[in-house]
């Protein structure tokens, strides 16, 4: 039976340093949230302190209604996998699997059944007798995974478990753990560097950024509703324009944008993604001219850099096309957006 | 027209001029370390077998006498079992007393340095010196010997009890231990603080009790580093030659002692002996260096 983690009002001093400012977390049961953030912004260091592998400087943890705080990590209804496998070196897989149980003092001979279900589960039958040294990077996760898993705990907790990995392997293995937790319908905190993995795997994402948990959401609403600028950045946003707006009209350095709010606000941020504009020939509604600095590939597309034609030079836009599309420096062409596409960040970076 | 420029290319130099550099700038050492102590240790073994004696002739050829000599000779067997004994008790007891410490040490979280400082220092300390001072504190005319004749706890300096130059070799062994529990101890330290840190948080993150973790993860994780410290403090307790020297009674000594005694006898025709007991030493230990150069090997290749 799983539940669900909060954690609340967590901070985490190391020194003078302060790595978690007052950070609220609430996953619900049976829910798999991603915390997402670059190198040093705090994620590991929570999921730690939920572990109990480390203790917060101050606020609580609780599992359900269960406070955690006093409960050492040996005994708290978790399992943890790491960024290495971490399998034990002198043990079989089978040894590797069965450990938790057998540190409860289960007997071996009761084991084999569960083993062998384990192994099945993470697609590795016949894999009792090997040793670590002999699995690859893929299949030594697994059976990190199934050694977590056997001991059915309330909470998963998954510390960049695919980070080691090749490319493929980490499309494969996600996919994976994303079935294995619907199948056992675990709690889980699965911490994570990487914004494609965190979209494709989670229900929610909690985004940090230098100790602070930035936007917590589903993942759709950070790529199209970012709630600050960092966000939007980290998301690969590139047209972060800083402005005013005025009865729903955005502008910005002589460019006039039409949005969907009816406000009034003295700064805000228009998170505008290079993929929802499109360069036109000629001016159509809800465009506006611009010159074609320079463009570069990104995989199958091409990122196009314009400057905005206006009075006093205008800001600089990007927009993402098509790679077959026409294009040549320093030619005049207009830029098409949607105004329900115009995202306005009017709280944390704006106010 | 555009200048022409040359790009400068890093200098390499092919494998066996490399090779050759490397030979003479490690040249000075190897001639020091090839005459005095190969050349030397060669020499010793020429002269165990009869060859270049300056009492015997030795046109006869090669010999096995001085080995014959040594293995039946009462001193060399008695001081056999005793350096064996005094070399088996001391890698034992310091492994098992370092273990223990520097396990106590890993889990302690307050001034841990400090401790770890208190219990490194005489590291730096020469055996000679140890042997020495263990010597003037323990004997029977030492400091605590004095100190408990004036405060009446022992009548004059012959009643305190013999802890130095004993026949069971006790203030040999205080004296390995004084000086090898520390150097265990370090060893077991740093092995403790190296990739076991993390087979042991996920061991605790599995619900296994710290007894459990010790047993079925630490220690079988640290056990070749254990291994090869014993391996050096059994090599060298076996070997060494100032601590019985000084804290040694004169029967039996210990092998080394007994080699040196040999040596020094005013009977040349015992030098041979002495020979081949230092070429029989100096194989022995060879043999553990590559036992534990195997193990060290090992080990860096499983990790």
């Amino acid at each position: 039976m799983s539940s669900g983690v909060s954690a609340v009002n967590i901070k985490k001093n190391f020194g003078d340093n302060e790595v978690l400012k007052d950070i609220n977390l609430d996953v619900k049961e049976g829910e798999l949230v991603s915390i997402l953030g670059s190198s040093g912004c705090g994620k590991t260091t929570l999921l730690r302190i939920v572990a109990g592998l480390e203790y917060a400087s101050s606020g609580d943890v609780y599992f359900g209604n269960e406070l955690q705080n006093n409960i050492s990590v040996e005994k708290r209804s978790i399992a943890m996998v790491f960024q290495k496998a971490l399998l034990f070196p002198n043990m079989t897989i089978a040894e590797n699997i069965a450990f938790s149980l057998r540190a409860k003092g289960e007997k071996v001979e009761n084991l084999k059944k569960r083993v062998d279900e384990m192994l099945e589960l993470v697609r590795l039958p016949g894999f009792s007798n090997r040793r670590p040294g002999e699995l690859s990077g893929g299949q030594e996760q697994r059976v990190s995974l199934a050694r977590s898993l056997i001991r059915n705990p309330k909470v998963l907790l998954l510390d960049e478990p695919l980070s080691a990995l090749d490319a493929n392997l980490r499309v494969e293995m996600r996919t994976f753990i994303r079935e294995i937790h619907d199948n056992f319908k675990m709690t889980t905190l699965f911490v994570t560097h990487d914004q494609e993995e965190a979209m494709a795997i989670s229900d929610r994402i909690a985004f940090m950024d230098s100790g602070v948990l930035e936007q917590l959401g589903v993942p759709e609403s950070f790529v199209s509703a970012p709630e600050s600028a960092k966000v939007g950045k980290f998301f690969g946003c590139k047209n972060l324009l800083e402005g005013k707006l005025q009865n729903g009209k955005f502008t910005i350095k002589g460019l006039e944008l039409n949005t969907e709010e009816h406000l009034t606000r003295s700064r805000v941020i228009a998170a505008i993604r290079q993929e929802d504009l499109s360069l036109s020939e000629i001016g159509v509604p809800d465009s506006f001219a611009a010159q074609i600095i320079d463009w570069q590939f990104v995989g199958s597309r091409v990122l196009v850099r314009c400057d905005v034609i206006a009075d006093g030079g205008g800001p600089t836009v990007f927009v993402e096309v098509d790679r077959f599309e026409d294009l040549s420096r320093s030619a005049k062409i207009f830029i098409k957006y949607s105004p329900r596409r115009i995202h306005l960040i009017t709280s944390k970076d704006s106010n | 027209m555009g200048v022409e420029t040359k790009r400068a290319t890093p200098t390499t130099f092919p494998v066996r001029e490399k090779r050759i550099r490397v030979l003479w700038l490690i040249l000075p050492t190897l001639l020091v370390l090839g005459i005095l102590f190969l050349g030397g240790f060669f020499f010793g073994v020429l002269q165990s077998f009869g060859l270049f004696s300056v009492v015997v002739d030795d046109s006869s050829g090669v010999s096995l006498d001085a080995y014959r000599a040594a293995l039946a000779s009462e001193k060399v067997r008695a001081g056999l079992a005793l350096t064996f004994r005094i070399a088996v008790l001391a890698t034992v007891l310091s492994t098992i007393i370092a273990l223990i410490l520097a396990i106590s040490i890993s889990r302690t979280k307050r001034f841990q340095k400090l401790i770890i400082s208190l219990t490194q220092f005489n590291i730096p300390i020469p055996h000679v010196v140890a042997a020495t001072a263990i010597l003037l504190t323990f004997s029977q005319s030492g400091i605590i010997s004095r100190v408990s004749n004036a405060i009446g706890l022992t009548e004059g300096t012959s009643d305190f009890p013999i802890i130095t130059n004993d026949p069971s070799g006790f203030g040999i062994l205080l004296s390995f231990l004084w000086k090898e529990i520390p150097f265990m101890c370090i060893l077991i330290l740093g092995a403790l603080r190296g990739p076991v840190t993390a087979l042991d948080e996920t061991a605790k993150t599995l619900g296994a009790s710290y007894s459990y973790r010790l047993r079925k993860v630490i220690i079988p994780y640290i056990f070749p580093s254990i291994l090869s410290g014993t391996i050096i403090v059994f090599a060298f307790t076996f070997g060494s030659f100032e601590v019985p020297f000084i804290l040694g009674q004169p029967y039996p000594p210990m092998l080394s002692v007994a080699t040196y005694e040999f040596y020094t006898d005013r009977d040349l025709v015992n030098r041979p002996i002495a020979m081949a007991l230092a070429t029989l030493t100096s194989l022995s230990i060879a043999f553990l260096v590559l036992i534990y150069m195997r193990v060290t090997r090992r080990e860096t290749r499983k990790k």
